[in-house]
């Protein structure tokens, strides 16, 4: 499925889920289950739970689409409704916010080539800038993790969040200042070389 | 420890753009570090076709007043154009038809005065002052009028076709916000033989769809407790949200408030 021809084939799906085509919502949730299980990883920090959160979202999407608009796009409006049934379950359980995000021991870059500046840093101690960003404040942290670690963009960000785009925008902004000050011993490394 | 750095070769730009630009490079060094976020494995989303299979998503529901009304719009704006004798006169001819049309004079102070919301203010200010993120449903546009009191932001538009004002108020629609700490709303105490509180879901948040003439009591997670009493004489949908308690009165049923209360989104500030 080329890029460009994505969001066709996506309100194609969405036109016909609406009228009831399971068989079309699923192909919903195959293309956007992996970023959707992450949100949910993000906000309540276990991976079965995680899991559970996406497919009561998946189910909860499933039966508010009438009231999604065609012309909006989906994934933010799935992520918010991911995001809002992971902050409902954290709640149920009493649980506060605990992610700590840790590096797997393979690198797991979905199959593409490494960028040149992801080669650039290969072999650098990730661990110090895993610890920065877990030590950022919760919105900070937040902001950073979306934006940056699921790549998601500043409109799905905010939409995802709940906060306005200016507002990620900012905390943006201070969060890589922070995450800059945090790692001066390390970027100093980097332009010795 | 030490960072290694890639020893091959490097291009002369890319040096240079790191070195000249330390964000850059806060974010060159997080697009590495998400290859290597230990996320969950591959999802195992199998229960969802089986749930899918259980229901059907509601329909969207055909408008049916649409038409009637804007039968009524146009009969309406002839009116306008009419003296105030011969608006009397058609009023009273549409009377006979059984249509009643009430001639009201026009409203000199901005919409929702009456209905003590707080100061008036420009929906501006209020995105800069309220100090939580401030949101507007889109499907209802830009609001016809903003109060602010205290930490509660209050905004109304004007009955209409789509949105009929409530008992005398002028109002269509109030949407409320004002921060909670987290949770969601439920309900407390009621009075009144004719209303019903129904649990729903916002988006996924929790919320209370509250219908029917009421004086009832509705907390927040945080303990905040709030006296919920009708200004429109309308139906009242609540609903927490990223610690913000969202509440809008509207004489709409159900489904069209919630697809109001679903547009809800952040204006940038």
């Amino acid at each position: 499925m080329s890029v460009e021809g994505r969001p066709l084939i996506e309100q194609d799906l969405i036109r016909k889920a609406k009228r009831g085509d399971v068989e079309a919502f699923e192909e919903l949730v195959r293309i956007h289950q992996q970023i959707a299980v992450r949100v949910a990883f993000l906000v309540v920090g276990d991976r079965d739970a995680a899991d559970d959160v996406a497919q009561e979202a998946f189910v909860k999407a499933y039966h508010a689409l009438s009231r999604f608009r065609q012309e909006s796009p989906f994934r933010p409006w799935l992520l918010r409704i991911v995001r809002n049934e992971a902050l409902n379950q954290r709640r149920r359980h009493g649980r506060q916010e605990r992610l700590s995000l840790r590096l797997a021991n393979d690198p797991v870059s979905g199959g593409a080539a490494p960028s040149p500046e992801t080669t650039v840093i290969i072999g650098a101690d990730r661990q110090a800038v895993l610890d920065a960003v877990n030590a950022l404040p919760t919105r900070y942290r937040q902001v950073v993790a979306h934006r940056y670690l699921l790549g998601l963009s500043e409109a799905e960000t905010a939409a995802a969040l709940g906060i306005p785009a200016g507002t990620v925008k900012s905390r943006t902004a201070r969060a890589l200042a922070r995450l800059e000050r945090a790692l001066s011993g390390v970027i100093e490394g980097l332009d010795r070389e | 420890m030490p960072w290694h750095v890639w020893s091959g070769r490097c291009p002369v730009s890319l040096k240079g753009w790191i070195v000249n630009s330390p964000l850059r490079t806060v974010e060159t060094i997080l697009a590495d570090l998400a290859d290597h976020i230990e996320w969950p494995h591959a999802p195992v989303l199998d229960r969802v076709p089986g749930r899918l299979a259980e229901s059907q998503p509601e329909p969207p529901r055909r408008r049916r007043w649409i038409p009637v009304t804007a039968t009524l719009v146009v009969l309406v704006a002839a009116l306008l154009v009419l003296s105030p004798q011969a608006r009397e006169a058609v009023a009273d001819l549409l009377g006979v038809a059984g249509i009643e049309i009430e001639l009201r004079p026009e409203l000199e102070e901005p919409v929702g005065a009456g209905l003590d919301l707080g100061r008036e203010v420009a929906i501006g200010d209020v995105v800069e002052s309220a100090g939580f993120a401030v949101s507007v449903p889109a499907l209802a546009g830009e609001p016809d009028a903003v109060y602010l009191s205290e930490d509660q932001v209050n905004m109304v538009w004007v009955g209409g076709e789509s949105l009929p004002a409530g008992g005398d108020t002028g109002v269509g629609l109030l949407y409320t916000q004002f921060p909670s700490e987290s949770g969601g709303v439920r309900f407390v105490k009621g009075v009144g033989s004719e209303t019903t509180v129904v649990a729903v879901e916002v988006a996924g948040a929790s919320g209370l769809w509250i219908e029917g003439d009421h004086v009832i009591s509705v907390e927040d997670e945080s303990g905040r407790r709030i006296e919920e009493t009708l200004r429109l004489a309308g139906n009242v949908l609540m609903w927490e949200s990223d610690d913000v308690t969202h509440r809008i009165e509207t004489a709409v049923g159900l489904e069209e408030t919630l697809r109001i209360a679903e547009s809800v989104e952040p204006i940038a500030s």
